[in-house]
């Protein structure tokens, strides 16, 4: 008899706790902490920020589906870990907060002999001043309101396009150590093709303004490819999309400032520049959410669980050195935080040991470098790993070996579906593994059977059929277990 | 790790903003860009992508 406590209903989380009530027994309890009640398929917001699907079609209520799954479902946001627990219960305990309608405000301390954090990212709009939709000057596409929002203004340019008036359409990142580059590139080529199908292409200008220091690096320092018998890389592919929609790139950008109709950025040679725009979409970085640590005695041990970003440590190799002697080893395995063997961190939550891409500053010091991505698939799968060894140790005891699953090992795939219908889309897909780099076992890093980048009409489907593939699941549907992470 | 040097990394000189230069990329040619809307090929490209998905999957679990 055990009790399960995810902190988190995001890809990760909401896996994890799926997987639980197919691997735990009936005494065991699983209880899911979020402070949101619907779940998002965070990839097709995409699809919602240029108006092709609705808000309705990515989200859908966490509570019917956990109440015919057994798990108990707390709308809260935790603030606090007491891994040990407090001098009345040695037993783990979260300090959480409701934020329901119902109940919102009202504090709760519940218990737990296994933990997942899987709370996703802190969106850091005010990292940069003036970032974001809530009082900002931008648009966003990280949650589902946002990207309603951002389709409304993308509407609003097409529709001064239309008027015959030029317009100048910005999409990338809105600071220097942002991550999910990915999604970025999927909405510059999603906003290309909704202004080629609106008939104003020719009257906008779309700049793709990014941190990264060469196109195509994606965060991960970017990927070589094979194609027709020669090795080639996905900068070569990128700027191959780009030319051919005359999509404008300003590389190693940092977003300093966005004004009314102005974005202000420093690049890598330390220069600054001002940028008129008429509609930006530029995500925020993304921190950890704000969670303090306690021990038994109420001994304030955040530092030791966290690291400065807000992240989680876990099993990494998170000493300093120079980036020449960062191996795919450094990376976690198991997700478990150092000193425990019942509290794991997942997706996004988990501090990664250092960047992917070669960490760079300006020549004022100003840090522009992408941050890891750790979204998607290679979340989901986290999430089941530890879940697996959760079930596990609970069935066979603490020592238990953990279940692995290291970055350094999965690969991940990046779709950037543009297009209706199963005959008129387009797609750029990628597909690397293993998403960190491993050069001792392939010279490239990545293994090139499975690290690939096209373009055409089959990554449309791939995109449409991943998007209903994995919201079946997450309903967990009959047969959800069978579809893989 | 390792990080390639950059190949697209000039500065177009006619523009006002600090934007590369991609005049040295490739563009498709009219075969690829047929390719990429033929069904018959477009299928069997996407069963190609399903089975890399597959092997993907299958190499991050331990």
């Amino acid at each position: 008899m055990a009790d399960v406590v995810v902190l988190g209903a995001g890809v990760s989380g909401h896996t994890a706790a799926l997987h639980l009530t197919r691997l735990l027994g009936k005494g065991d309890t699983i209880t899911v902490v979020s402070p949101n009640a619907s779940w998002n398929w965070i990839p097709s917001n995409i699809w919602v920020g240029v108006g092709r699907m609705t808000k309705e079609s990515v989200v859908f209520p966490l509570a019917p589906v956990y109440k015919r799954k057994g798990i108990r479902f707390l709308q809260a946001k935790a603030v606090a870990i007491r891994p040990e627990g407090d001098l009345d219960d040695p037993r783990g305990a979260v300090d959480i907060v409701h934020t329901s309608s119902e109940s919102r405000g009202t504090e709760q301390r519940i218990r737990f002999d296994y933990l997942i954090n899987a709370t996703g990212p802190q969106l850091k709009f005010g990292a940069t001043e003036g970032l974001g939709p809530d009082g900002g000057h931008s648009v966003s596409v990280c949650t589902a309101d946002h990207a309603v929002e951002a389709a409304r203004a993308l509407d609003r340019s097409i529709d001064i396009m239309r008027s015959g008036r030029p317009q100048t359409l910005v999409v990338g990142m809105g600071h220097g150590t942002c991550t999910c580059e990915g999604a970025a590139f999927e909405y510059v080529f999603n906003v290309d093709h909704t202004l080629r199908e609106a008939g104003v292409r020719d009257l906008a200008r779309l700049i793709y303004l990014t941190n990264e220091a060469s196109l195509g690096d994606f965060g991960v320092g970017g990927m070589t490819f094979e194609d027709g018998g020669f090795q080639t890389t996905s900068e070569l592919w990128t700027a191959s999309l780009f030319r051919e929609r005359n999509v404008e790139p300003i590389l190693g950008a940092h977003v300093e400032r966005v004004e009314p109709g102005v974005v202000s950025f420093e690049t890598l040679d330390g220069t600054h520049h001002r940028l008129p725009f008429d509609f930006a979409m530029l995500l925020p970085p993304f921190g950890g959410v704000p969670l303090k640590a306690f021990d038994r005695s109420g001994t304030d041990i955040t530092d030791t669980m966290f690291a400065p970003s807000g992240f989680m440590k876990v099993d990494a190799d998170y000493s300093a050195k120079d980036f020449d002697d960062w191996t795919a080893s450094d990376w976690p395995e198991a997700y478990l935080a150092p000193g425990y063997s019942n509290i794991f961190a997942v997706g996004i939550a988990f501090a990664p040991p250092h960047q992917i891409s070669r960490p760079l500053k300006s020549v004022n010091g100003t840090i522009i470098t992408p941050s890891p991505p750790r979204t998607g698939m290679p979340s989901g799968i986290m999430g089941k790993t530890a879940a697996l060894t959760i079930a596990d140790r609970i069935k066979h005891g603490p020592s238990r070996k953990a279940h692995t699953a290291s970055m350094a090992r999965m690969g991940a795939a990046c779709v950037a579906s543009v297009g209706s219908g199963l005959r008129n889309g387009s797609a750029a897909s990628m597909t690397m593994v293993p998403v960190v780099p491993d050069y001792s076992r392939f010279a490239t890093g990545r293994d090139l059977k499975g690290t690939k980048g096209e373009v055409g009409l089959s990554g449309h489907w791939a995109k449409l059929m991943l998007h209903y593939l994995f919201i079946y699941k997450a309903k967990a549907r009959f047969g959800w277990h069978l579809i893989p992470e | 790790m390792k990080s390639n040097v950059p190949t697209f990394a000039t500065v177009r000189q006619d523009c006002d903003q600090p934007v590369v230069d991609l005049s040295a990329a490739p563009l498709p040619t009219a075969q690829t860009l047929k390719m990429r809307r033929s069904l018959p090929t477009q299928l069997l490209r996407f069963v190609a992508f399903n089975l890399r998905i597959l092997r993907l999957v299958i190499s991050g679990h331990h």
